[in-house]
């Protein structure tokens, strides 16, 4: 057989039990969420409201369950082993911890004794009074046989809590009030309870530790919270001197819900108590009966069939149970209580060991006792109501009369309905009771609250005990009397469920409401504006004036004459060294041409040709010696107009030697003003001679396809070059009759100031030629480049005459002063003009230029 | 397609006659001798006509110039002016004639020698401030060497300075510059086979394709 393991208490259970039968705790696991009923949002100010969460203890984890658990044993197993006579000072204990940790759902002890409903509770059988240390066996053995009705009535509150259209009830709750409202339907009419059930309950409470107390007469066990409303006077003030009793200590565990749901349900019945003995059951509705539990309903039953009226004497269990339970010390007998005689002689003599701590006259409360009193937030009783001792309130009219204390208590908690007498039952409270929104949830006017998904210890530790039995209790307190709702402390509310903290729009109350402006106008069920943004205001006036420190606004000035000096017109400054630089070019150059121009245009031969002949010269001249008569010499006039001057004046003296000798000239180029300037030179330099073209030269003209044309030449003479300038076959002139090729030459000169030009004959007809002697007159800059060919051995180049120094040293050797002597002179002037102006200008400049950069400070760079 | 036929047309035109020369240059064969001096010939037919080609080309620019106005207009018709004289002249007396020679000989030769004293005076003048502009070892170097050389190509005032026409200025003009320029000339011979190859090759197509 499969069994389940209670997870509270670890017993084997059957596998259909929902409750354990030993601990009374839920086996199988709720689904759903916790209902929340209460799932109003909290608003400031909104005070606690006591719920019941008992039923909900199960859902706690088992680590809380198992704490609760053994704290519950140690602090019974601690009563147990209490002297007695301690029971008042832990109830000042207990109350100034209460006070530092104030627990609204768990009041004070005094309150808690002045409210426990003793009265109702017999003493215990005289059976059980001899079993001190098994009284929780005993509340458990209570338990398990109320728990039929018990779960009944569980069932019955979760089946009327189905009845409440709600969408914010978990799944597990609904489906627990409905088989709740089904067995109540089932059962409208509650079985008696047998009066065994109160029996019980009157042994458990005697069994809390109140074994020695002497047994009293039926009539003297009234509780003095009994007797206080009934008699209309004060109870006596109780103070902390004496040790409180095991009993009373343990009864702290009890839920203030219950005794005070118990006290109000005896005040309600005031009237009728007045005039009854104490264990007069209270009238209840009958239809109340199915929530009483089963003690209670055993009180109810008489009351029920008796009316309010009807006196009932105690019974004799009661009597048997008052000569062995102890009195309750919670809440001293008032003294007129006890002049009256109806005071138990144990409560007598337990007076009487505190005389002076009852002190109805002052009216004061001891401390304890204030500092009790202020941790309840609604007490049922109130110190002011123990301070006025009077007279019983007149009995209320046929509907109930209201005691003082009760008024003030319904004037402090107005939403508690007093009533004088037993309330008839409603339509209303029936509709509440069937649906138990009564148990669980707040009076529609309240707040509602949600219930925490775990519960506070005090909670938890009640729920240990007799969590259904409290549900039972609770239940017919709900049914009556709207309770105050209690201040929730700021641990519960933080543990409240999130989803019921959420705040409910409540500015969409009504959204039908007709939009009366705008562009909505007219429309139905439109969302409302915010309340901010619907609010009609007059715009806020700003200043214009820039709030801006002092630093921006110098920068915003700053910007400003920035911006204006871009359109502002600068005079530009003019450069004073243009002058001076230009003037000194003017002059120079005036210089040179004076110095230049004056030798020339005077005829001054003043200067002295160079003395020594070079080498070069003197082996050219050989070579031009060397040559035969009536030679044939090719000459190559292969320089620019721009060059005339020098290489007329270099060439002059060799050529003018080689018509000396006899030769005959053939003159090409292959520059286009070539021919021309060959006509020219032959005509400037060497008009002495008068030779004629035809007869004595030949003028091949240009020679056009540069090196391509040049090497064509030097293979192929008469086909690349046959016409004459003069448009004559040149090729049968007398001077070239007999060349067929260059090597038929017997030199071959070649006249030019480009090296490119120069290198293009050492390269296209040098090596063409073999035995005919190759020399050149170039200018004095293509001498760099010339030279090498002239340098190599063997020498590409056989003589060289290089610039007008090249002819004045020719001169010399032929001994014919021509052009290089008449450009001597204005020649070596202007070059020592150019040697000073260089020479002095590069020392002015320089020494500037170092003073200059001396006056630079080090850091500067140059502009 | 006819682009790439005529580019390869012209490339195996260019090699081939390319080939042919050069071979003619190393090997004295006779045929290939022959249409080596066709070819060169053809060349030398060519660079004529290249230059008439630059004549025309050199009027319509300036034509252009004149027709576009402003301060070239009058430069450019002077020179308009100046070619077509000088050709038609030419062209119709002869270059041997008095007028052509007469042309050149006091126009465009006083021009050009003109231009070239003024380059020497600018050259004077550049090499005295230079040192204002550039006051360096190189500059000073330059200073110096100009001046050697100038001294050694002539005499100062017809005073010779010993150690510079027979020592520094032979020196200068054929160990430094000598092998400065002998570098020169090996650049350009090298840089002349390899345009050489280049051509034969058919890399380099300046002809187009």
């Amino acid at each position: 057989m499969e069994e389940i393991r209670c997870t509270l208490c670890g017993e084997n259970n059957p596998v259909d039990a929902e409750f354990c039968q030993f601990c009374h705790a839920r086996l199988s696991r709720l689904k759903g969420s916790i209902d929340i009923q209460d799932s109003q949002p909290i608003h400031p100010g909104t005070r606690p409201r006591r719920r019941e969460t008992g039923e909900l203890e199960s859902q706690l984890p088992a680590w809380l369950q198992r704490i609760r658990q053994k704290k519950e044993e140690d602090e019974l197993a601690a009563a147990e082993a209490d002297d007695s006579d301690d029971w008042l000072s832990r109830i000042k204990k207990q109350a100034v911890t209460e006070d530092k940790t104030p627990k609204p759902s768990k009041p004070g002890v005094l309150a808690d004794a002045q409210a426990e409903p003793l009265e109702e509770i017999p003493v215990s059988s005289p059976e059980e009074s001899g079993e001190p240390a098994s009284w929780l066996d005993k509340i458990r053995d209570s338990v398990k046989q109320e728990e039929p009705s018990q779960l009944a009535v569980g069932k019955e509150l979760a089946a009327a809590k189905e009845d409440k259209p709600s969408q914010e009830r978990p799944d597990w709750l609904e489906k627990v009030r409905a088989r709740q409202k089904e067995d109540f339907k089932k059962e409208p009419e509650p079985p008696p309870v047998p009066q065994d059930d109160f029996i019980d309950r009157v042994r458990t409470i005697r069994d809390f530790g109140i074994d020695d107390v002497p047994p009293t007469p039926p009539e003297q066990q009234v509780p003095p919270s009994i007797d206080e409303p009934l008699s209309g006077k004060k109870p006596a003030e109780i103070t902390t001197d004496g040790p409180l009793p095991d009993w009373l200590d343990d009864s702290q565990e009890f839920r203030r819900d219950q005794i005070q749901s118990q006290i109000d349900q005896i005040e309600r019945d005031e009237p009728t108590i007045e005039t009854k003995p104490p264990a007069t059951p209270l009238a209840q509705p009958i239809d109340q009966q199915t929530d009483l539990p089963d003690w209670l309903k055993a009180e109810d039953l008489p009351v029920r069939k008796a009316g309010p009226d009807t006196e009932q004497p105690l019974p004799d269990w009661l009597s048997q149970g008052a000569q062995e339970a102890p009195t309750p010390p919670q809440a001293a007998p008032d003294p007129q209580i006890r002049d009256s005689g109806e005071f138990p002689d144990w409560l007598s003599e337990e007076k009487e060991d505190v005389p002076q701590q009852i002190e109805p006259e002052e009216g004061v409360l001891p401390d304890w006792l204030a500092d009790e009193e202020g941790a309840m937030e609604a007490p049922p009783f109130t110190a002011a109501d123990f301070e006025e001792p009077g007279p019983v309130p007149p009995a209320p009219p046929p509907g109930g009369t209201v005691p003082d204390w009760l008024s003030e208590l319904q004037e402090k908690s107005p939403e508690i309905s007093f009533m004088g007498s037993v309330p008839d039952p409603t339509p209303s409270d029936e509709i509440a009771f069937e649906s138990g929104e009564d148990l669980l949830s707040p009076p529609q006017k309240d707040i509602q609250e949600p219930v925490p998904a775990e519960l506070p210890d005090w909670l938890s530790e009640m729920k240990a005990k007799d969590d259904m039995l409290d549900i039972g209790a609770m239940r017919e307190v709900d049914d009556d009397i709207e309770i105050e709702p209690a201040e929730l402390p700021s641990w519960l509310q933080a543990m409240r469920p999130v989803a019921s903290i959420t705040p409910e729009p409540q500015i969409f109350v009504d959204d039908q409401t007709e939009e009366s402006v705008g562009p909505l106008a007219g429309l139905r069920g439109i969302l409302p504006a915010e309340p901010e943004i619907a609010q009609f205001e007059k715009p806020p006036i700003y200043s214009l004036r820039l709030n801006i420190t002092h630093s921006q606004q110098k920068n915003a000035e700053l910007l400003k004459e920035l911006l204006e000096s871009e359109g502002e017109e600068r005079d530009i400054s003019k450069r004073t060294k243009a002058l001076p630089q230009r003037l000194l070019r003017l002059i120079t150059s005036i210089v040179l041409l004076l110095i230049v121009s004056v030798p020339i245009l005077f005829g001054t031969e003043r200067v002295a040709l160079p003395g020594a002949l070079s080498a070069d010269i003197l082996g050219l001249s050989e070579i031009v010696s060397s040559l035969p008569e009536t030679a044939s010499v090719l000459l190559a006039i292969e320089y620019e107009p721009a060059f005339s001057g020098e290489l007329d004046a270099a060439a002059a003296p060799i050529v003018d030697h080689i018509i000396l000798r006899g030769a005959q000239l053939t003159l090409i180029s292959t520059s286009p003003t070539g021919p021309a300037l060959g006509e020219r030179f032959l005509s400037n330099t060497q008009g002495s001679h008068e030779f004629q073209h035809g007869e004595h030269y030949v003028n091949l003209g240009y020679l056009a396809g540069g090196t391509v044309a040049l090497r064509n030449f030097a293979l192929n003479p008469k086909q690349t070059s046959p016409w004459t300038i003069s448009d004559e076959e040149a090729w049968d002139m007398p001077p070239l009759v007999n060349i067929n090729s260059l090597n038929d030459f017997d030199l071959v000169l070649t006249i030019t100031d480009d090296p490119d030009t120069g290198r293009a004959w050492i390269e296209q007809v040098q090596p063409v030629l073999e035995e005919t002697p190759f020399i050149m007159v170039i200018s004095a800059q293509a001498e760099p480049l010339i030279r090498p060919y002239y340098e190599t051995t063997p020498q590409q180049i056989n003589g060289l005459l290089t610039g007008l120094s090249g002819g004045a040293e020719y001169e010399q050797v032929t001994g014919r002063n021509q052009f290089a002597r008449a450009y001597w002179d204005s020649f070596t002037i202007g070059l020592s003009a150019a040697v000073v102006l260089i020479l002095l200008g590069g020392l002015i400049n320089g020494v500037s230029a170092l003073l200059s950069l001396r006056r630079r400070a080090p850091g500067i760079k140059n502009p | 397609m006819r682009r790439l036929k005529g580019s390869i047309i012209s490339v195996v035109i260019v090699i081939a006659i390319g080939f042919i020369v050069l071979i003619g240059y190393f090997f004295d064969i006779p045929t290939l001798q022959n249409l080596r001096f066709v070819f060169m010939e053809w060349a030398v037919i060519l660079a004529a006509v290249v230059l008439l080609v630059g004549l025309v080309n050199l009027i319509s620019v300036h034509l252009n110039k004149v027709s576009e106005g402003g301060i070239t207009r009058l430069y450019s018709s002077v020179l308009i002016l100046a070619l077509a004289g000088t050709f038609l002249i030419t062209i119709v007396l002869g270059l041997d004639n008095t007028w052509p020679q007469f042309i050149f000989n006091y126009i465009q030769v006083p021009i050009e020698s003109s231009l070239m004293a003024a380059l020497a005076i600018s050259l004077a003048y550049a090499c005295a401030r230079l040192l204002r502009r550039r006051t360096n070892l190189l500059s000073i170097i330059f200073v110096i060497t100009a001046l050697v050389i100038l001294l050694g190509t002539g005499t100062f005032l017809g005073l010779e300075i010993p150690w510079i026409s027979d020592v520094f200025r032979p020196w200068l003009s054929q160990v430094p510059a000598a092998a400065g320029a002998r570098g020169i000339l090996l650049g350009i011979g090298l840089g002349t086979v390899a345009t050489g190859l280049r051509l034969l090759v058919g890399v380099d197509r300046p002809y187009g394709g």
